[in-house]
């Protein structure tokens, strides 16, 4: 994992500001760290800024949804790693944080010392999956061919899924998914399929990969269904 | 149906001949046998050698002195014997009238035909008259005569009879059956004369009545049904024909006419063109053919034929009646066969039904035709009975066709009747399900808005003080947290919907055994059976969740054990929940809820949704906690009205 040098941290209530400022100052102790309070400042910062390399947002802005930062941070910063903070802990708040480009989402209400740890457990690629997640995960892809690799597919309808990648799970994301979702822990997994924790994590981490690419081309199909995009 | 004589060849008068004899052996016969039966009544005697005398005197004792009387034997048809004859003929005949007076019986005289008028005189006395003897005379041709003589009348030895018989020329009459002309007359007792008569009458006059009566009768009704339904017009065609021959078949009543004879047989032929059309458009408009060209042609004869009546007088009426009654019955077989080759082709049923009535009528002309070519007098008027008969299977299958169509009707109404009960049923349902779902997500909206509400204010507040909460103060922090978890559960539980058992077990196996692992317990969960069917509503979701959560709490902080073992059993009727471990067992007051505020949560919580929960020390050392609820709809209701109690 690089250094973490620069952070955004996107939030409105000032002690919850506070609070997370100190994680983020626990977390990365050299990064730099830039704080917006709405939505449409976090925009101006990210087309201005050369790069961050996280993002704590939170959900609930003044002025719109964190899951807006989040996904034009995908757009115009893709390397950026953008991390939901927030009071909901339901998956109806969370998936479309996690489909924008979020690597994982944080509960604010936690113990400083645990929100840092998980913090970097995040970064370090192991992306928390409730199986209330994973379910709906699976209920992306499940209408996706299960091919191991996307391509330019004709659709039925005439069009062309373009030179976008449509994403689909291959069998062994498919099958921690599966288990995921049947309320097994991530080690229990391993077990089962005779993997090492690390791979399973990266499996994950995978499928988070292919969330965010998967949004992505159905915003480019559904624009190019809409007439906006000549594919 | 109306028939008209060839002229006469010779061969024809020796099968007339032949008949007559044929009819007088078996009249004879019929005598002797009803003599043997009858004791021997006195038979009356037919009288067939005459005199005949054309003369207008009116009375017998007028008639000119030494005129020139010609013998002339019974029955005399005009049209054999003077076709261009009209106007007053006197016959004479004599009878013995001995036996007669012998027997004291009354006598009578019985003439079965005389057409058009007969006055009879015995002995110079008149006996009887069938009506008027001068212009227009009274139309007598079918009704027979019965005069009674009275005994002072007759006298001992020879008796003259005098019959003063009025008629009109043969060219003035369209058909044969008309003809005038005076048949064989019989003089004897009056009993005797008196059924012969009666049955005479009820063959030529009164079956001829009762079918006029009952044509016409049918003829309105057909025409009321037409003018209600126009659209089917053969009923009115068919009440045209049948109407025609109901109003030919009138004539039957009518005796003393103001109009001359002639004007009646005038406005009959003029009329043909009528019952023609009736026929051919009725049997075009019921197959559904609808001809311009047949249309023009009827149209043509109805106004051709009656022109000519007018311009050729009384005087041709018999020949234009010939040609115009032929013309017609081809045209008629003509409509007939072509009917009957449509109904063969289309309906079997219309076929039997009308081309047999047909057929009827084709029959009884063919007969009507053949006795009047060989001039012998019919005992009935065949053309208004063959109305009837062919009228009958024609009504029958009109009315019924009437009724399948009004059958038709009442199914399609009561089919479409049940359409809109079914079609409304079904939109007062889709109201009330739209109804209820709009109730449903008003008080969905409105829990969102308390849930968002919550979080925003409730939850914001909980947050800080989780947050603000100074190191030392850790307490707080900590009850802050599962303040702000309590909280989310609630929410939940408000704005949830049912959840599947398959999901919540997956729920809360991730969270159990994450949890205990983490605390470095193995962890064990079963669940039984594996793959339960149906679902928790959510409020009973919520209370387990937090049930299992302080069940696996108190084995995290409280059991110091190195094993937990969480079995779920789900049945139709209830959740049973049983948390297992190996650790240092239960305290010794745990009865009294010593134990934190955990083991009370549970028992309220089961409390609440209708269950029990149980705790004790597992054989062996260890705990078991297990609680069990209801799952039917409504028990925390009950529990919680319990609860007020």
């Amino acid at each position: 994992m690089t250094p973490v040098r620069s952070v955004l941290l996107v939030e409105d209530l000032p002690e919850s500001r506070d609070w997370l400022s100190a994680v983020a100052g626990v977390a990365f102790p050299q990064a730099q760290l830039t704080c917006a309070a709405r939505c449409d400042e976090a925009a101006r910062l990210i087309a201005a800024s050369g790069g961050y390399d996280v993002a704590l947002v939170d959900l609930g802005l003044p002025d719109g949804n964190g899951v807006d930062v989040v996904r034009t941070l995908r757009r115009a910063q893709p390397a950026a790693i953008p991390v939901v903070v927030t009071i909901h802990d339901d998956d109806e708040h969370l998936f479309p944080a996690l489909r924008a480009g979020a690597f994982g989402y944080l509960l604010k209400e936690q113990p400083r010392d645990a929100l840092v740890t998980q913090l970097l457990r995040i970064l370090a690629g192991e992306p928390p999956l409730s199986p209330a997640i994973a379910r709906r995960v699976l209920g992306v892809f499940a209408s996706t061919p299960a091919t191991a690799e996307g391509g330019a597919v004709r659709r039925s309808d005439g069009g062309w899924g373009g030179t976008s990648r449509q994403p689909a799970l291959t069998e062994r994301e498919a099958h921690v998914l599966q288990r995921v979702a049947k309320g097994f822990t991530l080690p229990e997994i391993a077990q089962q399929l005779g993997l090492s924790r690390h791979t399973v994590s990266d499996y994950v981490k995978q499928v988070y990969r292919k969330l965010d690419v998967s949004s992505r081309a159905e915003a480019t199909l559904e624009a190019v269904r809409r007439g906006l995009v000549r594919p | 149906m109306t028939s008209h004589d060839p002229p006469d060849p010779g061969w024809r008068s020796a099968v007339r001949h032949a008949i007559r004899g044929m009819v007088l052996l078996a009249f004879s016969l019929a005598a002797t046998l009803g003599m043997t039966v009858a004791a021997a009544p006195l038979q009356p005697q037919q009288l067939v050698v005459a005199r005949v005398l054309a003369s207008e005197a009116p009375s017998p004792s007028l008639l000119p002195q030494n005129a020139a009387w010609q013998a002339v034997s019974l029955p005399d048809d005009w049209a054999v014997s003077r076709p261009d004859f009209g106007g007053s003929l006197w016959y004479e005949l004599e009878f013995d009238a001995e036996e007669l007076r012998a027997s004291g019986a009354l006598a009578a005289l019985y003439i079965e035909r005389a057409c058009s008028n007969v006055t009879a005189y015995v002995n110079g006395t008149e006996i009887g008259t069938g009506g008027r003897m001068s212009h227009p005379y009274a139309r007598n041709c079918f009704v027979p005569q019965l005069f009674s003589v009275p005994s002072t009348a007759l006298r001992a030895g020879r008796n003259v009879l005098h019959l003063h018989v009025v008629g009109n020329p043969l060219r003035q009459i369209a058909a044969s059956q008309r003809s005038s002309g005076l048949s064989a007359i019989a003089i004897g007792p009056l009993d005797v004369l008196r059924p012969v008569h009666a049955d005479a009458t009820w063959w030529r006059v009164s079956v001829a009545r009762g079918t006029a009566i009952v044509l016409i009768t049918f003829a309105l009704l057909f025409t009321v049904l037409w003018l209600l339904r126009r659209k089917d017009s053969y009923y009115g065609w068919f009440a045209l024909w049948i109407g025609w021959w109901g109003a030919n078949a009138t004539r039957a009543f009518v005796v003393d006419s103001v109009i001359p004879s002639a004007g009646i047989e005038a406005l009959v032929v003029a009329s043909t063109p009528l019952v023609l059309a009736g026929i051919t458009l009725f049997k075009l408009r019921y197959a559904g053919v609808q001809s311009r060209w047949v249309d023009r042609w009827l149209l043509t004869q109805a106004i051709v034929i009656p022109a000519l009546v007018v311009l050729l007088g009384f005087d041709h009426l018999h020949a234009l009646g010939r040609v115009v009654y032929l013309l017609q019955v081809l045209q008629v077989a003509a409509v007939i066969v072509w009917f009957a080759r449509w109904a063969w082709r289309h309906s079997r049923l219309d076929f039997w039904l009308f081309t047999g009535g047909d057929a009827l009528l084709m029959v009884l002309a063919a007969v009507e035709y053949t006795a009047g070519y060989l001039g012998y007098p019919l005992k009935i008027q065949l053309a208004p009975l063959a109305g009837v008969l062919t009228l009958i299977p024609a009504s029958i299958r009109l009315l019924w066709r009437l009724v399948e169509s009004l059958s038709r009707t009442e199914a399609m109404n009561q089919t479409l009747e049940a359409r809109v009960a079914e079609k409304s049923s079904e939109i007062e349902r889709n109201y009330a399900e739209l109804a209820a779902l709009r109730e449903r997500e008003a008080a969905l909206n409105e829990r969102r808005r308390i849930a968002a509400d919550l979080h925003d204010d409730l939850g914001a507040k909980l947050l800080t003080i989780a947050q603000k909460a100074p190191p030392e103060r850790a307490e707080v922090a900590r009850l802050a947290r599962e303040a702000l978890d309590e909280m989310r559960l609630s929410v939940r539980g408000m704005v949830g919907e049912t959840q599947s058992f398959e999901d919540t077990l997956a729920d809360w196996r991730a969270e159990a055994v994450t949890r205990l692992a983490q605390a470095g317990l193995r962890a064990q969960w079963c669940v039984s059976p594996e793959k339960p069917a149906g679902g928790l509503p959510a409020r009973t979701q919520v209370q387990l969740t937090r049930i299992l959560r302080e069940a696996v709490s108190n084995v995290v902080r409280h059991a110091r054990a190195q094993h937990c073992s969480i079995n779920v059993t789900v049945s139709e009727a209830r959740v049973e929940i049983c948390v297992d471990d190996d650790g240092v067992g239960p305290p010794p007051d745990a009865g009294r809820g010593a134990r934190g505020t955990g083991l009370a949560n549970i028992e309220r919580r089961a409390r609440k949704l209708g269950g029990h929960h149980a705790l004790y020390a597992r054989e062996g050392g260890g705990t078991r906690v297990t609680v069990s609820v209801p799952l039917e709809a409504g028990s925390e209701a009950r529990a919680q009205s319990a609860d007020h109690r």
